[in-house]
C-alpha cells in the first residue's frame, strides 16, 4: 500500500524538477554567475550592432546576430523603480527590504536588492553602484546595488 | 485571395450559457478540477447541449493548486467529450479571457458548432500563495533569489507610474473605495459583509510592498474559489437561445515574461521606448475597438482583472477612457464612482469581489449584466461591456467587447 498524500497543508510548489527560488544556471547565463563569483557584474554586448543586452539574451533581437560577448559592466547606474517589501514570501527573507530595477550606464536593466548606503530613503533616479553580498541567511552571494 | 478582415468576426459568435460554481470557506474542500467541472456541467445544461455537441474546449492554464501539464486534457478526460479543437491558452490570466476569443474564431468560421471555455481555482484552500505565487511571475534566476512577492513585482510598475505622473496614494485609493461599494451588492463577493471603506482607511492599512498597502491589493477569494464556464456558438445559431451575448470585438497583446525583461523591449507598441507605464491593454483594446467599429464612449460598463488600485487607473487610460497620465483626474472627478460614474468592476472587482485565482468571474459578470441577470447590482439597460484580463506582472492582456444587440446587427 502506498502512503497517502497529505494535502492538509498543501504541497510544496515546484516547477518541473526545479524548486522555486534557486539560482539555476543555464549555459547562456553561466558567464554572469561566474562573474558574480569574481565580484564582477557581467552583461552581454552584441558584436554585430554594439547594443548591450541583458545577460539572459541568446541572440541580439535588434540585428539578429548570434555573436554576443560577455563584457564587464561599470556597475554604475540609477534606480529606475523599486518596491520595499513589508510582507516577505518566506521566513528566509527578513522584511522590510527593497528590491528594484537599476538602469545601468550601458542601458541594460537589471533587477536586484537596493542597499541604502547612508540610511536615507531610496528614490527613483538615485545613483547606485554594484556590490556583492548575500541577501538572506546562508544564501548565495548576489549582486546588490548600493546607493552612492 | 486576401485575408478576411478582422471585422468579419465582429458579432459572429455569441455566449449562450454561463456556468458558475462558488465555493465559500464554510463549504467542503474540493479540488480545482471538481470546481471547474461543476461550472462546465452547469454551462452545458444551461445551453441545453450534451457532451456529443462540444466541438471545442479551451481552458485557462492549470490551477496553481492542481498543477498538471495540458490542463485542457484533464477537462476533456472528465467530461468524456471528443473536441476537434482543444487547448490550454497560456498567456497567464489573460488566457482565461483569450479562451473566448479562440472559441469565437472556431464557431464563427464554422469549424465547430459549440465551444466550451472554463477556468477556476481553489488556490487559497490548498497552497500558500503568498509563498509560491511569485514563482510563476518572477524570473527564477535573476529576480527570485532576491525574495520578490507578487505585489512587489506589480509595485515596480506602480512606483514608476506614480512617479512619472505625480499620482498620490490618495488618488489611487479612491478605486478601492468605489469597488467596495459594488461588492456590498453581490451575494458572493469576498468583501460583501465588510462595509464601505474610505480613502483614509486605505492609507492607514498596513504596508505590503511600497507603494501598495493592504487595501490597495486584491483580496484572495476568502479561502474558497470560483469556477466559471461558458458555451459559445455562432451568432446565427445563438438566435434560438434566450438572451445571447455577442462578441463584438477582441484583442490580445503579450509583451514579456518577467517585469525586468519588459524594459528590454523597444521599438514596438506599447514599448516604443522602454517604459513601465503603458501596458499591452492599449494594443489589445485598439484592436478590439477596431473590430467592433466602436470607441470607449460606446461602452456601458467595464470589468477588469487589475488586482491593485494603481493598475486599475493605468488600465483605464490604456483602454481609452482617458489620456495617459490623466487617470488621477478621471477617477478623482468621479469617473468611476458607484454613484453616477462609468460602471466599473460591478461585482466589486479583484479588490473587493476577490481574486478567485484564474477565474473568469469578471467576464461572466459582464455577461450577466448584459443578460439582466445581476440582481442587486443590475445596471439599467446596458448594451455594451468591455472586459479586460491580464496576467503575469502585466505580461499579457486580453480585451473583449460584448453586446446584447449583436444578434440583430
Amino acid at each position: 500500500m502506498t502512503a497517502r498524500i497529505d494535502w492538509s497543508e498543501g504541497l510544496p510548489f515546484k516547477i518541473g524538477p526545479y524548486e522555486v527560488g534557486l539560482t539555476e544556471t543555464a549555459p547562456e547565463t553561466a558567464g554572469y554567475w561566474a562573474g558574480v563569483e569574481r565580484g564582477e557584474l557581467m552583461i552581454k554586448r552584441c558584436a554585430g550592432c554594439g547594443r548591450h543586452l541583458h545577460p539572459r539574451r541568446i541572440f541580439c533581437p535588434g540585428c539578429t546576430s548570434n555573436d554576443l560577448a560577455w563584457v564587464r559592466s561599470s556597475g554604475r547606474g540609477t534606480v529606475y523603480t523599486f518596491s520595499t517589501v513589508y510582507r516577505a514570501p518566506t521566513e528566509e527573507f527578513e522584511a522590510p527590504y527593497t528590491n528594484g530595477i537599476v538602469e545601468l550606464e550601458e542601458g541594460v536593466f537589471l533587477y536586484g536588492r537596493l542597499v541604502d548606503g547612508d540610511g536615507a530613503e531610496i528614490a527613483i533616479g538615485d545613483p547606485v553602484e554594484v556590490d556583492f553580498e548575500a541577501v538572506r541567511a546562508e544564501g548565495e552571494v548576489l549582486p546588490v546595488y548600493r546607493v552612492r | 485571395m486576401t485575408a478576411m478582415p478582422a471585422s468579419a468576426l465582429s458579432d459572429a459568435a455569441s455566449i449562450v450559457a454561463v456556468g458558475m460554481h462558488v465555493v465559500s470557506p464554510a463549504d467542503e474542500r474540493i479540488s480545482s478540477l471538481e470546481l471547474q467541472l461543476h461550472a462546465c456541467r452547469d454551462a452545458m445544461r444551461g445551453a441545453g447541449i450534451d457532451r456529443t455537441d462540444v466541438g471545442a474546449v479551451f481552458t485557462g492554464r492549470a490551477p496553481m493548486s492542481y498543477t498538471a501539464m495540458e490542463w485542457n486534457m484533464r477537462i476533456v478526460n472528465e467530461l468524456k467529450i471528443v473536441p476537434k479543437l482543444s487547448s490550454e491558452i497560456t498567456v497567464h490570466g489573460a488566457g482565461v479571457l483569450a479562451t473566448w476569443q479562440y472559441a469565437a474564431m472556431a464557431v464563427a468560421n464554422g469549424l465547430v458548432d459549440y465551444a466550451l471555455c472554463c477556468s477556476g481555482c481553489m488556490g487559497r484552500r490548498w497552497v500558500d500563495l503568498v509563498k509560491v505565487n511569485a514563482g510563476v511571475e518572477a524570473d527564477l534566476q535573476f529576480e527570485m533569489p532576491y525574495g520578490p512577492t507578487t505585489p512587489s513585482l506589480y509595485a515596480l510598475w506602480g512606483q514608476r507610474y506614480m512617479h512619472e505622473f505625480g499620482v498620490r496614494p490618495e488618488d489611487t485609493a479612491r478605486i478601492a473605495v468605489e469597488n467596495r461599494k459594488w461588492a456590498l451588492h453581490h451575494p458572493d463577493a469576498a468583501m460583501r459583509d465588510k462595509g464601505e471603506i474610505t480613502v483614509a482607511d486605505v492609507l492607514a492599512s498596513r504596508p505590503i510592498a511600497s507603494p501598495l498597502r493592504l487595501l490597495d491589493c486584491s483580496s484572495w477569494y476568502k479561502g474558497g474559489g470560483v469556477g466559471s464556464a461558458v458555451v459559445i456558438t455562432s451568432t446565427g445559431r445563438a438566435r434560438a437561445f434566450d438572451r445571447p451575448v455577442s462578441i463584438s470585438g477582441f484583442g490580445q497583446c503579450t509583451t514579456h515574461e518577467w517585469v525586468t525583461d519588459r524594459l528590454g523591449l523597444w521599438g514596438i507598441e506599447p514599448s516604443i521606448k522602454p517604459n513601465l507605464v503603458t501596458t499591452g491593454a492599449k494594443v489589445a483594446a485598439a484592436d478590439a475597438y477596431a473590430m467592433a467599429a466602436i470607441g470607449p464612449e460606446d461602452v456601458d460598463l467595464v470589468e477588469t482583472s487589475a488586482p491593485f488600485t494603481f493598475l486599475n487607473m493605468m488600465v483605464l487610460e490604456d483602454l481609452g477612457f482617458c489620456e495617459k497620465g490623466e487617470g488621477k483626474h478621471f477617477v478623482g472627478g468621479g469617473g468611476i464612482d458607484f454613484d453616477g460614474g462609468l460602471p466599473f468592476n460591478t461585482n466589486g472587482g479583484y479588490l473587493s469581489f476577490g481574486q478567485a485565482a484564474n477565474g473568469m468571474q469578471m467576464a461572466t459578470e459582464a455577461v450577466q449584466q448584459l443578460r439582466g441577470e445581476a440582481p442587486g447590482r443590475q445596471l439599467a439597460d446596458p448594451h455594451r461591456a468591455l472586459v479586460h484580463f491580464h496576467g503575469g506582472p502585466n505580461a499579457a492582456h486580453s480585451v473583449l467587447l460584448l453586446s446584447n444587440e449583436g444578434g440583430s446587427r
